[in-house]
């Protein structure tokens, strides 16, 4: 091949990794080189998400593998089976601002399990869980979704009176903002969590007002920071169908 | 309160009707306290570690 040719294939070869379609100089070929590369590695990211973001989810992000750099997620994450999806999972931080970062959201209206969700997992924030999708009656499903020590705020939890929660579901020691929507008609436990005065409001005065039989567990210490005992009196009056445990 | 009874755990106890645990309860209206029994702190946590360690397999 002469030079010319030689050229000619080299600028070939950048422009169809490239999607130019110009003359290009020696300079632009260099310029190309980057280019070429750069565009390699976003086929690579779109291969890899394009396939890995396809089924359920189940157990989708778990495991040490995945941290804030190798968590880049194409799509938005609706898991229909959310089975340990962040199960030990090593990714730190704000889990909305993190998606944010990647344009993608997380999507729980089409989930029908939260088993291990978040279990030993490193969000200290998450933004809204939505519980109403899943069956009614069924406490396995909800067996340790939040059981972490770095979780600190959840932005809402969407619920719904027939679901039936685990001892475990908010063993999660170091959260103090939680606001729930909907009804919580089932028993409830939030003895691990150091919540706020507004996220125990927000708990009490998402109650039944109808069931019997149930009881909601805060910790002693959280509730004797947040309220004076005429407070205390006050908030649970609304809601004497309920046994409310301090523990 | 209204009508709601409160149960106290002794220091150092933790009452419980075999399901439910807590240092104070504040109970349901028309609930019975009979059914609540006290049991030791350590016996608690002895509890936590097993529920604990069973929902971790």
């Amino acid at each position: 091949m002469s030079v010319k040719e030689k050229m000619t294939a080299i600028a070939d070869a950048i422009r169809d990794k490239t999607g130019k379609t110009e003359a290009l100089g020696l300079d632009e070929m260099a310029e190309g080189v980057g280019e070429v590369y750069e565009a390699g590695q976003k086929s690579e990211y779109d291969r890899f998400w394009d396939a890995y973001q396809q089924g359920t989810y189940q157990n989708q992000f778990s495991g040490n593998g995945w941290n804030n750099a190798t968590f880049r997620p194409k799509y938005d994450i609706k898991p229909t089976n959310g089975y340990m999806l962040f199960y030990s999972s090593q990714i730190e931080g704000d889990m909305v601002e993190i998606l944010a970062q990647h344009g993608v959201k997380f999507d729980t209206s089409r989930t029908t399990t939260f088993q291990y969700m978040f279990q030993h997992s490193k969000f200290m924030r998450l933004g809204e869980i939505d519980f109403t999708y899943c069956a009614n009656n069924n406490s396995s499903i909800f067996i340790s979704t939040f059981q972490t020590s770095t979780l600190v705020t959840i932005d809402k939890v969407k619920v719904k009176e027939g679901l039936a929660f685990a001892s475990t579901t908010f063993n999660a020691s170091s959260l103090e903002n939680i606001t729930f929507a909907g009804v919580i008609g089932g028993t409830i436990n939030f003895g691990r969590c150091p919540l706020s005065r507004d996220s125990i409001t927000s708990i009490v005065n998402a109650l039944s007002a109808n069931s019997t039989g149930l009881t909601v567990t805060f910790s002693k210490t959280a509730k004797e920071a947040a309220f004076t005992a005429d407070e205390w009196a006050a908030l649970i009056a609304a809601k004497p169908n309920w046994t409310i445990s301090l523990v | 309160m209204g009508d709601r009874k409160v149960l106290y755990a002794e220091d150092g106890m933790v009452l419980t009707d075999g399901t439910t645990y807590g240092r104070v309860i504040f109970l349901a209206e028309g609930e019975d306290a009979a059914k609540y029994r006290e049991i030791s702190e350590a016996e608690y946590e002895t509890i936590l570690e097993v529920e604990a360690n069973k929902q971790s397999e």
